[in-house]
């Protein structure tokens, strides 16, 4: 990192951001990390002869049992646990789901390490958790105090992501900014059966990415009423990720590539900084603080080798990809709260954050030599930029302000002003010093060479309908937030809420910059039941705003240039159609519902339900339609004693999704449904059904003292299916390939089941052996991947697939503790 | 709201009125006018109990440094006075914190908020766990060391979650998720639970500056930006999980096409026609948009292209 980014970073590091969340883990301890804990089978009492439970109903679980602490002289007591063993797996353990977030392999480890010091009579502690040492998803979690007082907290977390370890991959340089063909093969200069040979020959390898995160935290009370905290964060990525890069439309193209699969190398840095400083009173809590994010790519461009033939007089040898840019991000914020007369209280909270990004900027081609009568020398160079760097910045500003008065005990009232903003002050211009020209060369020559020279990405004022972007587009938005609520508590433990609140948008460029959403949130919540809590809402959503206009858009093209050339007679071609919007955009009429119900069951037990139903219809009729979720899920939890403890569960989720599309002509500029370029007999629609259902079970038992077992079930089946309809063969994207049509695409299935389960035999106080098993079944179902192979036509593909598997992961570990026993 | 979800809910309450009994709860704190007994008397009859708190951060801050008067109390910093409790030892008679409190959750609350204040609980008053009637100790429970941090009533901020939030739960076991039953990711790492500025309550003033916290590339700003990708990743991605790749809301090309519909002209782009199975790989006319990474097999730099001729994000 460079010197002063390493400094900003440094220095940023005064104030932070709220406090420490749960520590980082590994899919072998995603729980508290301890080593081995047995409930207490004492309880949380001896007094009492019920069970207690909080205030919503639910049972607490039963403490875990406390570890002796030894006498390390001087004050100090101390505790420790190791448990490491030998590790394997077996079955499909290469399908790239089993390990997409784990690291699971034959081999010793350490995978768990935790230890504890503590000197009562100051307060000083510090303990340490740790697992999967040395491996890619291994954690380290070191906490260091003086309770009360200062708090410091280091954690490092591996956590890998395999994208595919099936996958086939031509170039050479994979992970690297250069992907060069294998040897035998040339740039542009290879037939289908020289690349189908060529993929046939290469092994399979595995695309994935280890991110190591390292997180440093120091909280100080410095006075009584005063804290002040200080966070660094650094991400550290590593690897590739599967990207692609097009040429040509791979129907069209007679030569060169259509779409290449191709890996994009990972190798970046994210340094966070935070600091802040917290004050609190019983009148006035105050917040300031200083975030800071600044992103780092070590490998900004990706040059790819093309390796279809390319014929003509230019051969497309290479593709060059931008890759993403270093960016800083600064944020300060101050939140304040004033407790005032009868029990209310004030809240202001004022934000102001500024990203930016400076990079310089590659030249708008890689390519060299002439395609009709443009010399690509004049586009690969910087000299072809209007700006040698990108000088793109946003600044965002946040004013959150909330009054709450109580001016009857039963009764509050409350109101709120939000305002945000977005400023895109980004001003970037397609335009060519050189040659006077605007625009860019599209696909690196790729475009130009399959439909002709008059469409090489630049603007060419004797042609008719030459339209290229020629400016960035500033999207900037505003969100003016106004609610008022009530809150009336019942004497029945009981209480009723009521939320009004409107939001209007304002967008700086848009096809629709103004929309208005009003929502009504009523919620009733109640403890009165003796044998259930429930807590119900309902809230409905309404959206409306301006007229949609797409030609909004024109001011960043060729076409609002001097002299242009419509396409035809009417205008130019229609944007997109006119009826058309994105959802967040579009009409809303909306309604949720949730309900959560706690039965307490007995001593020993309780239940928990939840269901919830998302309704969400959207206008004027194309896009997304209507989206609906609906879900039930029912928990069913038993605490016999602490030596016995299950649950259950059951979930189910249902969801459509409605969406309709016009495949557009271009006959003229009108871009309405229904007119020459959206005949309504080009329509189509899709109706997508699916459904989750997943169940799931698990046991924690102690039958004797020296023998422990955990067990856990999981299962879950998801489908998909999209159901196509179409007023005529002319709204399919082939009306050619129209018979036979299905009605349906291949249902898109998942099937996931694990078990879970670890035997743990105390062989003496301080020492005992744990087993561990986990096995995996998993079925994937996507029409995406079916049949895809690494070449078919001018495309080629990692072929990676989802495939079935069958998988377990074993573990044989010794446990032993030192300064403590159970 | 539609009439017959109101009439619903009036049902409800009224049934909920009909059957329920009025409340003894009391909504007072309880007054400094009880007298203070210290913790050893405390702990002379809650041995277990206490024996479990000694071992929690309260314990060593209150026993070796405390820095407030009313820290000083231990048992009874929490709890209240405990002189009427000692003559009747019952929940009646001392801040309880569980369902048999002689108390109402606010008070509960009130009585953690004597320290807890300001901070990350800035904004507690007027948010949905508060507005929802959620005690301090519905999520957290400090009387023993169960989770490593926070005091929870379960073992990690997950699992305490997941008892209210199910329907989490069963998202991050879909097939693409975010790595949160690996260990990997917290609730806590998004959410902050206690309230904030946002509805979903985000720990940042919005969602893209939450997900570009971890996923800084995507942050931009870029020369050539994607509108919704400006306006917000859930535009096209799940924060928890889905049944399609990379968290997606819907099956590509229909996630695209939901929101784009050019004409068949070069300059102008490639019609959004419907796509059938003849348009899989196995099909008579393969199309990239049905197959493999859809219309990303082309459109690479989807988020946001830095490169002068990226503005349709294929470079």
């Amino acid at each position: 990192m460079r010197r002063l980014d390493f400094a900003i970073a440094l220095a940023a590091a005064l104030a932070a951001l709220p406090a420490f969340a749960d520590p980082p883990r590994d899919s072998l301890h995603p729980g508290d990390a301890e080593v081995w804990q047995v409930p207490d089978p004492r309880g949380m009492s001896l007094l009492l002869d019920t069970r207690k439970r909080s205030p919503s109903g639910i049972l607490y679980a039963y403490p875990p049992a406390l570890y002796d602490l030894s006498d390390l002289g001087g004050g100090w007591l101390t505790r420790g646990a190791l448990e490491s063993g030998y590790t394997l797996v077996g079955g499909d353990e290469r399908e790239t789901r089993f390990t997409k977030y784990v690291e699971r392999k034959d081999g010793f480890l350490v995978s768990g390490l935790d230890f504890e010091l503590w000197k009562p009579e100051t307060g000083d502690y510090a303990m340490l958790r740790a697992g999967s040492l040395g491996r890619h998803d291994q954690f380290y979690d070191l906490e260091a105090s003086r309770a009360g007082w200062l708090r410091f907290r280091g954690s490092f977390s591996g956590v890998p992501h395999k994208y595919g370890t099936d996958d086939v991959v031509l170039w050479n340089g994979g992970g690297s900014d250069s992907l060069t063909l294998p040897p035998g093969l040339s740039p542009a200069g290879n037939t289908q059966s020289a690349l189908e040979a060529a993929l046939a020959s290469r092994a399979l390898g595995t695309v994935e990415v280890q991110r190591d995160r390292t997180q440093l935290a120091l909280r100080l009370r410095a006075l009584p009423n005063l804290s002040l905290v200080a966070q660094y964060g650094l991400d550290d990525r590593k690897g590739a990720i599967p990207s692609a890069v097009g040429f040509a439309y791979p129907d069209f193209s007679s030569s060169i590539g259509g779409a290449l699969e191709v890996p994009a190398p990972v190798d970046d840095r994210t340094h966070s900084a935070r600091a802040s400083l917290e004050w609190s009173s019983d009148l006035v809590q105050f917040n300031l603080g200083y975030n800071a994010s600044l992103y780092r790519n070590q490998e900004n461009s990706l040059t790819i080798a093309q390796p279809f033939e390319s014929f003509g007089p230019t051969p497309i040898t290479q593709a060059r990809l931008g890759l993403a840019p270093d960016n800083d991000w600064h944020n300060v914020r101050a939140d304040v709260a004033v407790n005032m007369p009868m029990r209310s209280r004030l809240t202001t909270g004022i934000s102001w954050s500024r990203s930016t990004q400076n990079q310089d900027l590659l030249p708008p081609t890689i390519q060299s030599g002439t395609i009709g009568t443009t010399d690509l020398a004049s586009w690969n160079s910087a000299a072809a930029l209007s700006s040698k760097s990108a000088h793109a910045r946003v600044d965002q500003v946040l004013v959150d302000i909330g009054l709450s008065v109580n001016p009857w005990r039963p009764l509050r009232l409350r109101g709120g002003y939000r305002f945000s903003n977005q400023d895109t002050k980004t001003n970037y211009l397609a335009f060519n010093p050189q040659t006077h020209q605007f625009g860019y060369i599209a696909e690196d020559g790729g475009f130009g060479a399959t439909f002709g020279p008059s469409y090489l990405g630049f603007y060419d004022p004797t042609v008719p309908g030459s339209n290229w972007r020629t400016r960035n587009a500033p999207y900037g938005e505003s969100h003016t937030t106004l609610d008022a609520g009530a809150t009336y508590t019942a004497p029945w433990k009981s209480s009723l809420d009521l939320l009004l609140e409107q939001e209007d948008v304002d967008r700086d460029v848009s096809e629709r910059p103004e929309t208005r959403e009003r929502r009504v949130t009523v919620s009733l919540n109640s403890r009165a039941l003796s044998f259930a809590t429930a807590r119900l809402s309902y809230k409905y959503v309404g959206r409306d705003g301006g007229a949609i206009d797409y030609g909004v858009y024109k001011q960043y093209t060729s076409e609002s240039l001097p002299g242009y050339i419509p396409a035809f007679p009417d205008g130019d071609g229609a944007h997109n159609l006119n009826q058309l919007v994105r959802p967040s955009l579009a009409d809303l009429d909306g309604q949720r519902w949730n309900a959560r119900l706690v039965f307490p069951l007995g001593e020993r037990s309780d239940l928990s339900l939840a269901a919830s139903l998302r309704d969400d219809n959207y206008g004027p009729g194309y896009g997304l339609t209507s989206d609906r979720t609906s879900g039930v899920e029912a928990d069913w939890t038993v605490q016999a004693s602490p030596a016995f403890s299950g649950d259950l569960f059951v979930s189910l989720e249902r969801h459509n999704r409605d969406m309709q599309n016009i495949r557009g002509q271009a006959t003229s500029a009108n871009g309405d449904a229904g007119g020459p370029n959206y005949k309504f007999s080009n329509q189509w629609g899709v109706r997508a059904r699916g459904d989750a259902v997943g169940w799931g079970a698990g046991l924690s038992a102690q039958p004797l003292h020296w023998l422990q077992l955990e067990t856990r079930y999981t299962f879950l089946v998801t489908r998909d299916r999209e159901h196509l309809s179409f007023a005529s063969l002319s709204s399919l994207a082939n009306p050619d390939f129209a018979s036979p049509v299905p009605g349906t695409l291949p249902e898109l299935r998942s099937r996931d089941s694990a078990v879970e389960t670890s035997l743990r035999v105390a062989l003496r106080k301080s020492t005992a052996l744990r087993f561990y098993y986990r096995y995996e079944r998993s079925d994937v179902d996507d029409f995406h991947q079916t049949g895809l192979p690494t070449l078919l036509g001018r495309r080629i593909y990692f072929g990676h697939k989802d495939l079935g598997y069958q998988a377990s992961f074993y573990g044989l570990a010794l446990q032993v503790s030192f300064g403590a026993g159970w | 709201m539609g009439s017959s979800q109101g009439t619903l809910l009036l049902l409800f309450a009224l049934a909920l009125g009909a059957c329920a009994q009025p409340s003894d709860e009391r909504t007072d704190a309880p007054g400094r006018d009880v007298a203070y007994v210290g913790d050893a008397l405390c702990k002379s009859c809650h041995s277990v109990e206490a024996s479990h708190w000694d071992r929690t951060v309260h314990a060593r801050a209150f026993g070796a440094n405390p820095r407030t008067e009313l820290e000083q109390h231990t048992c009874e910093s929490c709890h209240g006075p405990g002189g009427k409790h000692v003559g009747e030892p019952t929940s009646a008679t001392i801040v309880a914190f569980t369902r048999d409190s002689s108390y109402a959750p606010e008070v509960m609350n009130s009585m953690c908020q004597q320290c807890h204040r300001g901070g990350a609980l800035m904004y507690w008053i007027g948010s949905t766990h508060e507005l929802r009637g959620l005690a301090c100790s519905d999520c957290h429970n400090p009387m023993a060391q169960s989770s490593a941090e926070s005091l929870l009533r379960k073992e990690n901020a997950n699992q305490t979650c997941f008892t209210c939030h199910p329907q989490q739960r069963a998202d991050f076991a879909k097939r693409s998720h975010m790595p949160l039953l690996e260990g990997k990711i917290s609730c806590t790492d998004c959410h902050n639970p206690h309230g904030s500025t946002t509805n979903p309550l985000l720990k940042a003033d919005d969602v893209n500056q939450l997900c570009t916290s971890c996923h800084a590339e995507k942050r931009g700003p870029f020369i050539w930006e994607h509108a919704p990708v400006r306006e917000s990743c859930l535009n096209c991605h799940k924060p928890h999980g889905s049944n399609h790749e990379k968290l997606l809301v819907t099956a590509l090309p229909l996630l695209c096409q939901e929101c784009h519909s050019p004409i068949d002209n070069p300059n102008f782009g490639h019609p959004a026609g419907l796509l059938t199975a003849q348009n899989m790989a196995t099909g008579g006319a393969p199309d990239d948009r049905l197959m493999n990474r859809g219309c990303l097999n082309c459109h690479s730099q989807i988020h946001g292209s830095n490169h002068p001729s990226g503005p349709k994000f294929h470079r």
